[in-house]
């Protein structure tokens, strides 16, 4: 047999770019390969000759089993079972033995249904899904504007998100907002909100501290700012939490607030059906599009 | 004789100098030199301009998510996540984590009959109802606390002096070697938000101290003996580091049990036989809405947020965010690549050689820069950018002559 090499220096080029190429396929894709992902664990166990996989390593207690694995008894003795959980703790294979074979329990019932592989791992994302995100990312409108952040304090918060009504000295009533609070003094940080379409959140929070008493919800306090939304966020000894506040003047108000009252009614009659950070997102909307509505007023 | 032998020498290096100059001259001010002069302009105002406007940021960010969003998830689940949700926070500490500090007590220690090598708790136990309850802990594994500050600054810096408070309500008669604590302040994008970066060391009135996910892998480090690990974490960098996002929303890849859940199944464990044995549980809040985050791969609550810094860490594989003056530089430098490309070789050539070297390059600067070969779509747009110029302005070139000529016969 004859083997002829050229040695050429287009060859040999062409040889370092399909290694190059090789190489660096191989860096992108390695991370990739090999890896089992896991789907549960064994919660309980009866017996030693119970396998994934057929390895040969037993299962016992606190084991944790990969994604698509298949569970076997080698030697099963009537009374052998296997409890599996998922990643969450929550049982998803209930498998027992009589003395000839095991199989599936489903409820409470002979426990003779074939043994289904452990389910597969959730499907990572695809190289094109991803970047049809990041393109949405680059051009997509955020919702999340309208979600809670950073707020790592301790306690519920107790402050709502509410239209407050500005008289001629500056001054505002903050029963809507404080409704829910206990009496005592409240360190408000209040500032400019933005707008969605491009608008920054300048300038200097005003800090305001609010003597609160339920009992005189009505009490004007000065904020002596202008009309626009506003985030206020509050502190408390150890609570804090955060709202979003629509500062609007007295002679054009009462609409604005009305419809607010009424939407904000309808959202908290969802109760506990829809869950809470859903329902706040859904007012911080309403509050903002009429933030908007007035600003083009 | 040397002066009357040196005359003809120096008026023929004269005469050279001149010739040289005047060539130099010459090219100097050639319609080709001309041409690259004002591409090479063109490139540095458009890339300034880039720059200025957070395109290049915006890229940036767009192929680091990507990035993200594709990162195979971690297979041995050294992470396992505890997390308190509404219904806990509703049926377990029904008015407050701090006046039920006994009930978070008994959750710990819950935890611990699993035999974990190392427990995080994401929870701020500085009010004083701790000092009293934090005697009940039993376990036999390293604990670290969140440590608040008296004051989350708006932006994080090393030589800032943040005031520490205290854990465990001020307690220190606790067994200091199993203990210990870290800030967990989370680093906000200020653009978009999200949280993408993280920082090992904080600096404070007490000089520098760990963030709380430094503080859990360096405990983690020394209970399994993992020196390169210890020394990773041990590493001081001035500069913030990429959060490595793995996995799904969901974090499906990890353990991750509601506080009911896990007081439900840890009744049944034993410290050799649990599913959590030797491995980092983070205990964390994700009641009522709060620490909710917006990251690469969509809102998660903080405690999913620290579990993906320590698996970072674990992974090994961490990356800087690169300064913008380092991203500014390599765009130019990509750029001025391609000119010159285009300058010293015949265009056809220019063209095949750069449609072969442009995602070399690309992914070259993004291997550089990131660690990582994902990132090269940033370097990659600029790079095919200038080449659509460097055709059009050859298309331009070529045509032009030709259309006065026959503008020039359709006159005549």
């Amino acid at each position: 047999m004859h083997v002829t090499i050229k040695n050429s220096g287009a060859t040999v080029l062409a040889g370092i770019r399909t290694l190059a190429a090789c190489v660096f396929f191989m860096l992108a894709a390695v991370e990739c390969i090999g890896q089992v992902p896991n789907v549960g664990w064994v919660v309980d166990v009866k017996s030693q000759s119970w396998h994934v996989n057929r390895q040969q390593e037993f299962l016992t207690k606190g084991k944790l089993l990969p994604a698509e694995g298949i569970l076997s008894n080698a030697s099963p003795v009537d009374g052998d079972y296997l409890v599996v959980a998922n990643m969450h703790g929550d049982i998803i294979r209930r498998l027992r033995c009589s003395n000839s074979s095991c199989g599936a329990c489903v409820q409470n019932d002979s426990c003779a249904n074939p043994i289904a592989p452990l389910p597969k791992a959730p499907e990572e994302a695809g190289y094109l899904s991803a970047a049809i995100d990041g393109i949405k990312d680059l051009f997509g409108e955020h919702p999340e504007r309208y979600s809670v952040h950073r707020s790592r304090g301790l306690g519920r918060s107790c402050v709502s998100d509410t239209v407050v009504v500005f008289n001629s000295d500056g001054g505002g009533s903050l029963e809507g907002l404080l409704r829910n609070c206990a009496e005592g003094t409240y360190d408000l940080e209040i500032r400019a909100a933005g707008s969605t379409h491009g608008g920054g959140q300048g300038g200097p929070p005003r800090e305001v501290v609010v003597s609160w008493n339920p009992a005189n919800p009505n009490r004007a306090v000065p904020l002596d700012l202008g009309a626009g939304l506003y985030i206020l966020e509050y502190t408390r000894d150890w609570m804090s939490g955060t709202a979003w506040v629509l500062l609007c003047p007295q002679s054009s108000c009462s609409a604005t607030a009305e419809s607010f009252n009424a939407f904000a009614a309808i959202v908290d009659g969802w109760g506990e059906q829809v869950e809470s950070e859903t329902r706040i997102a859904y007012k911080r909307a309403y509050l903002d599009k009429l933030s908007e509505q007035k600003g083009k007023e | 004789m040397t002066r009357v032998a040196g005359k003809p020498a120096v008026r023929r290096f004269k005469a050279r100098l001149y010739a040289l100059l005047l060539r130099l001259r010459v090219r100097l001010i050639s319609r080709r030199s001309l041409r690259t002069a004002i591409a090479v302009l063109a490139v540095l105002v458009l890339t300034w301009i880039f720059g200025q406007t957070g395109v290049l940021d915006k890229l940036d960010r767009v192929g680091s998510d990507i990035q993200s969003r594709l990162n195979p998830a971690p297979a041995d689940g050294t992470v396992a996540v505890v997390v308190i949700d509404d219904n806990d926070y509703r049926q377990i500490f029904d008015g407050g984590i701090p006046v039920n500090a006994g009930r978070l007590i008994d959750l710990v220690n819950d935890i611990a009959k699993g035999g974990p090598s190392v427990i995080g708790i994401d929870i701020d136990s500085s009010p004083h109802q701790f000092a009293e309850t934090a005697k009940a802990l039993n376990c036999n594994c390293t604990i670290v606390w969140e440590r608040e500050v008296e004051e989350v600054p708006e932006t994080v810096e090393v030589n800032q002096e943040l005031k520490l408070l205290p854990i465990l309500g001020g307690r220190s008669d606790l067994n200091n070697a199993r203990i210990s604590s870290g800030i967990p302040i989370l680093i906000d994008d200020p653009e978009d938000g999200t949280t993408r970066l993280f920082q090992r060391y904080f600096g404070t009135d007490n000089g520098l101290f760990p963030s709380f996910t430094t503080a859990l892998t360096s405990a983690y480090a020394k209970e399994k003996n993992l020196a390169s690990l210890s020394s990773q974490v041990s590493t001081f960098s001035d500069r913030e580091l990429l959060i490595r996002y793995s996995g799904d929303q969901q974090g499906s890849h990890r353990i991750q049990l509601t506080a009911s859940k896990l007081h439900e199944l840890s009744q049944n464990w034993r410290p050799d036989a649990s599913p959590i044995e030797g491995r980092i549980v983070l205990l964390g809040g994700a009641y009522l809405g709060q620490d909710q985050h917006k990251t690469p791969i969509g809102q998660i609550s903080g405690v999913e947020i620290l579990a993906n810094v320590i698996e970072t860490e674990l992974h090994g594989h961490i990356a800087t965010a690169p300064s913008r003056v380092v991203l500014y530089l390599l765009d130019l430098f990509e750029a001025f690549g391609l000119i010159l490309m285009f300058h010293f070789w015949p265009f056809r050539t220019a063209i095949l050689r750069s449609v072969a070297l442009i995602p070399l390059v690309a992914a070259l600067f993004s291997f550089g820069v990131y660690s990582d070969v994902a990132h090269f779509g940033q370097f990659l747009v600029v790079l095919v950018g200038l080449l659509f110029y460097e055709l059009y302005e050859h298309f331009r070139r070529e045509q032009f002559p030709h259309l006065i000529a026959e503008n020039k016969s359709g006159l005549h």
